[in-house]
């Protein structure tokens, strides 16, 4: 099996280092096959308009985790100085809005006030993700990020303690897995942060669309339509400054990765003097903000960059496979590829080119590795139109990505990527 | 296992299988919209490995069907009302039965979705949905962005993110003669 054996292994490889650290304790010396990662480069931007971002272990309850970049959060009840901060939530530009994982994360004294679907029942939600749904209700918070705050922002909490929000609606437990743990999810939340608005769109305005939002009385949750305004939408657009989209900085990682790593998310374009695009070139995204990857001779138009992808994904025949972690790529020394990235819209394009290498898991169970730039092959092989280019894309890079709608100063309006 | 279709299936029935699919799909012709639906409870039935049955989930808004160049499947795409489109391959199968016969039947061995939002899997895949929730709860969402069910009597892709998904599944025992899982799009 693949995924679910990189992650076994991966706790399997903690167990074995601290088992292993206590036996060299008692040994007292060392040995060369316990190479250890080092710790990796910080960078922190300059200026108001800056969220730290961190790679580590994860939250408690989390396990197995690499290449996640996590923020902290502040909620605050809305007009009010009742704030709560959650940490390690998951930096993610391949999703909209802000989700709270478990409800038990929330100080009870925080008091997030219900938001209400057409009707004025208290709004569900059911947050969609390949594997899974999160369910719970839509509450509103003042959300600060960096100096700037997004009042009354709609964000969901999993796993909402109201009673009206008790039972999973038939049609949402259909999507998979329950997401709505810590555990499952790998964060305690998700700071969706992409190059759209919100999670559903204008599709959700006039249609009561199957497992999306409800409006749940105490009896039932019925699926509902909800206005746009109402909608979990991307925190950063809904900022008071700074809120045409953002930048994500991460230093590069070394061959043999590292066992730490901070850069900066600056949100703004062109609107601080941290945030100016200067070299950087700007692909202009379709409406699912995707663009074109050529890749091998096969051009693939629903490429897109996930922070919360923790791996380069995608399908390449002539990469050695991993002997353990199946689906990943084990090249016998770093490689370095080549790709074309070109926009469909204004069609602007460039060469990127990436080194990846083995994932080290597979052949040093004891590594402490928590940044590397590693591949695997898509989901869907031979079938697919994705290049998925993961978190080791952002590694070394300034990425950019302005928001549906948003006119920047210099760059035009989103959506688009730049880097 | 499962036998595979028999040879020689292809040619000599390629008429009445057609009959058969084109009776199948007149049943997808019942109302699919508003208020009919909202009357009638209808479920969508036509789930991976059962029979090709009216699909009826959520509004649809354009439903086609097609026909592989050689006759061996049937193709129905659905467009629903949020965007997302399915597709279902339909092929006569040969099923075993308890009592050692076999009957046959248009059963959809093959699925493929792709749009703005996920399907009800669980409907779509019918008894194969488990595997899918098993194979998920085992791994973080964090950093990954696709899932794989690798098993002998169902093979399961899901993958992308919010707004922007997509799925196959097939049945490997159940696959028509000159079908191609590369072809599922």
């Amino acid at each position: 099996m693949t995924w679910t054996d990189a992650r076994t292994r991966l706790m399997l490889r903690e167990l074995l280092a601290v088992v292993l650290g206590l036996a060299l304790a008692g040994c007292g010396g060392g040995s060369s096959s316990t190479k250890l990662a080092p710790p990796g480069a910080q960078f922190t931007a300059a200026g108001q308009n800056v969220i730290p971002i961190t790679l580590d272990h994860g939250p408690p309850g989390a396990a197995g985790i690499f290449n996640v970049p996590y923020v902290s959060v502040t909620l605050c009840r809305p007009g009010t100085s009742i704030c709560q901060t959650i940490d390690h939530v998951l930096l993610d530009t391949g999703s909209y809005g802000l989700r709270i994982i478990e409800a038990r994360l929330l100080d009870p004294a925080l008091g997030l006030p219900l938001s209400t679907a057409p009707g004025g029942n208290p709004a569900g939600e059911c947050g969609q993700f390949f594997s899974g749904y999160l369910w719970g209700g839509v509450r509103l918070a003042d959300v600060k990020l960096g100096g700037d705050t997004a009042l009354s922002l709609p964000i969901q909490i999993g796993g909402d303690t109201d009673p009206r929000f008790a039972t999973v609606p038939t049609d949402c437990a259909g999507l998979g897995a329950n997401l709505g743990s810590v555990r499952a999810f790998g964060a305690n939340g998700v700071l969706g942060i992409g190059v759209l608005n919100e999670d559903c769109g204008a599709a959700c305005v006039t249609q009561a669309i199957s497992a999306t939002y409800y409006a749940c009385s105490a009896v039932t949750c019925t699926a509902s339509t909800m206005p746009l305004a109402s909608q979990v939408a991307n925190p950063i657009a809904a900022l008071g400054a700074n809120n045409n989209g953002a930048l994500v900085v991460l230093p590069a990682v070394p061959s043999g990765g590292v066992s730490s790593l901070g850069g900066s998310l600056i949100t703004g374009i062109d609107t601080q003097p941290n945030n100016q695009l200067t070299t950087e070139t700007v692909y202009a995204a379709d409406a699912s903000g995707n663009f074109s990857t050529t890749y091998r001779g096969d051009t693939l138009t629903a490429s897109f960059i996930d922070s919360g992808s923790n791996v380069l994904y995608f399908t390449d025949a002539s990469l050695t496979r991993c002997p353990i972690s199946t689906l990943f790529y084990c090249p016998p020394a770093p490689i370095t590829l080549s790709a074309v990235n070109t926009s469909t819209v204004n069609h602007a394009s460039g060469t990127v080119n990436f080194t990846i290498e083995a994932v080290p898991w597979d052949t040093n169970p004891y590594s402490n590795v928590i940044a590397v730039s590693v591949a695997a092959q898509l989901a869907f092989p031979g079938h697919t139109r994705s290049f998925d280019w993961g978190l080791p894309f952002f590694f070394g890079r300034t990425v950019a990505f302005g928001i549906d709608g948003r006119v920047t100063a210099r760059h035009g309006a989103g959506p688009f990527w730049a880097w | 296992m499962n036998p595979r279709v028999p040879p020689g299936w292809a040619a000599p029935c390629t008429r009445a299988l057609m009959a058969t699919i084109a009776r199948a799909f007149m049943l997808a012709r019942l109302p699919c919209l508003g208020l009919a639906l909202a009357a009638i409870p209808l479920m969508a039935r036509a789930e991976l490995g059962g029979r090709a049955e009216p699909f009826a989930s959520g509004s649809m808004v354009a439903v086609s069907r097609s026909v592989d160049q050689r006759g061996n499947y049937a193709i129905r795409t659905t467009l629903l009302g949020s965007g997302t489109r399915i597709t279902e391959y339909v092929a006569v199968s040969t099923r075993a039965k308890a009592d050692s016969a076999s009957s046959t039947e248009p059963v959809v061995f093959a699925l493929a979705w792709s749009g703005p939002f996920l399907p009800d899997l669980k409907v779509l895949l019918g008894a194969h949905f488990d595997s899918l929730a098993a194979e998920s709860g085992t791994r973080s969402r964090a950093g990954q962005s696709g899932i794989t069910v690798n098993q002998p009597e169902v093979v399961i892709r899901s993958g992308g993110r919010m707004r922007a998904f997509a799925g196959r599944a097939w049945l490997p025992t159940a696959l028509p003669p000159g079908f191609d899982v590369h072809d599922l799009d």
